[in-house]
């Protein structure tokens, strides 16, 4: 009987208690201190790495392993290698809408120093912990227009191929519900090239019913507008202005 | 034209947009990096996931997500009447200075109009910033 349960208790240790790490050993916490820095790093890896590929697709990444390539982030073995502890102390990183999974584990969450130096600020850049997510901060002005028009699209902007009234690409400039005739560009809300994006020129549709539509409200104040008709307008607070 | 002055005889228009001076937040990282964090937030919250405008505020206020430095900003938020009367702030009156102050911050950000997101945001927060 005893015996019993002495195999009883051994096998629970080997299945339990042996993986258990255990945060009061000093080399043990030093090594998972320097790998929350490390998964910080890489948390502020796969944020600009978030940037870039929105720059380069013109649409938003929804899964890791779209970033897990030599453009971006390197395979994921590579990426994650440097981690010494990564798949027994930490969650795998799950993408979301600009942002990532919590990845600690619930052993290393329960200790306040460790998850105080994971969720602050000491690491981090354009990451950013809130209700156990981390969250990504975009910095290229032009990521941020594109972030913001494809989410009024609601799918990433390809090249334009004769679909009515969905935003699209072409020739380096962007088409803000484009019209077609016989597969060519003959109307549009606005268009204009990538590199003006911020200030203009923009040309806008000279039907001056539609300069009340929400897309016009992505327009920066200040930027010239240029309708079809060649008449000169500018952004304002308060609307689309003509000018004299 | 609420913002606009034109004159059409010397074709000259006049309408308010944001600087950059030389002494202001763009000199304070900490407090420039928390803008830029809390900006991306309002954004992701009003604009993409349907949050109202109110309960997005009170997130943003909430200590638990740390969105203001608080620890960073040791300007004296007394008003010229206080400092003439020597009034003493208490805790609590200068965290709503310090939230009235970032408030504030954001605002003149977010006027700035430097992204479709930041233009978009001012037309909806500008009467509660």
């Amino acid at each position: 009987m005893i015996r019993n349960l002495f195999l009883l208790i051994f096998t629970f240790y080997v299945l339990y208690g042996a993986d258990e790490i255990n945060l009061n050993d000093f080399e043990i916490r030093q090594t998972i201190l320097q790998d929350i820095k490390k998964v910080v790093q890489s948390e502020e890896s796969i944020a600009r790495a978030y940037e870039q590929y929105i720059l380069d697709n013109y649409e938003i990444p929804s899964l890791m392993t779209q970033l897990y390539n030599t453009n971006y982030l390197g395979t994921s073995s590579d990426f994650l290698g440097t981690i010494t502890g990564f798949s027994t102390n930490f969650n795998t990183f799950v993408l979301g809408l600009s942002k990532l999974s919590y990845a600690l584990n619930d052993t290393l969450k329960a200790d306040s120093g460790i998850k105080a130096l994971y969720e602050g600020n000491s690491f981090r850049k354009r990451t950013y912990y809130r209700n156990s997510e981390i969250y990504f901060v975009l910095e290229d002005a032009f990521a941020k227009h594109l972030f913001d028009l494809i989410q009024q699209k609601g799918s990433g902007l390809s090249t334009c191929v004769g679909l009515a009234n969905v935003s699209c690409v072409n020739n380096n400039h962007i088409y803000i519900k484009p019209t077609y005739t016989s597969s060519d560009i003959t109307g549009y809300f606005m268009a204009y090239h990538i590199d003006n994006f911020k200030a203009g020129p923009i040309v806008i549709t000279n039907d001056t019913t539609l300069y009340s539509s929400p897309e016009f409200n992505s327009i920066a104040k200040g930027s010239l507008l240029i309708d079809r008709d060649g008449l000169r307008y500018v952004k304002t607070t308060s609307g689309i202005e003509a000018l004299q | 034209m609420d913002t606009i002055t034109a004159d059409a005889s010397t074709k000259k228009y006049t309408f308010e947009v944001g600087i950059s001076q030389k002494n202001v937040v763009l000199n304070d990282m900490e407090l420039e990096k928390r803008l830029e964090r809390a900006i991306h937030f309002l954004g992701v919250e009003i604009l993409y996931s349907g949050a109202t405008v109110s309960s997005t505020i009170t997130e943003l206020l909430n200590d638990n997500n740390n969105f203001i430095p608080y620890d960073s900003m040791y300007q004296d938020f007394r008003t010229a009447s206080e400092i003439a009367s020597d009034t003493v702030l208490n805790v609590d009156e200068i965290k709503l200075a310090k939230q009235a102050y970032f408030k504030t911050k954001i605002k003149e950000k977010l006027e700035k109009n430097e992204t479709a997101i930041e233009t978009r945001l001012y037309l909806l927060l500008k009467d509660v910033l």
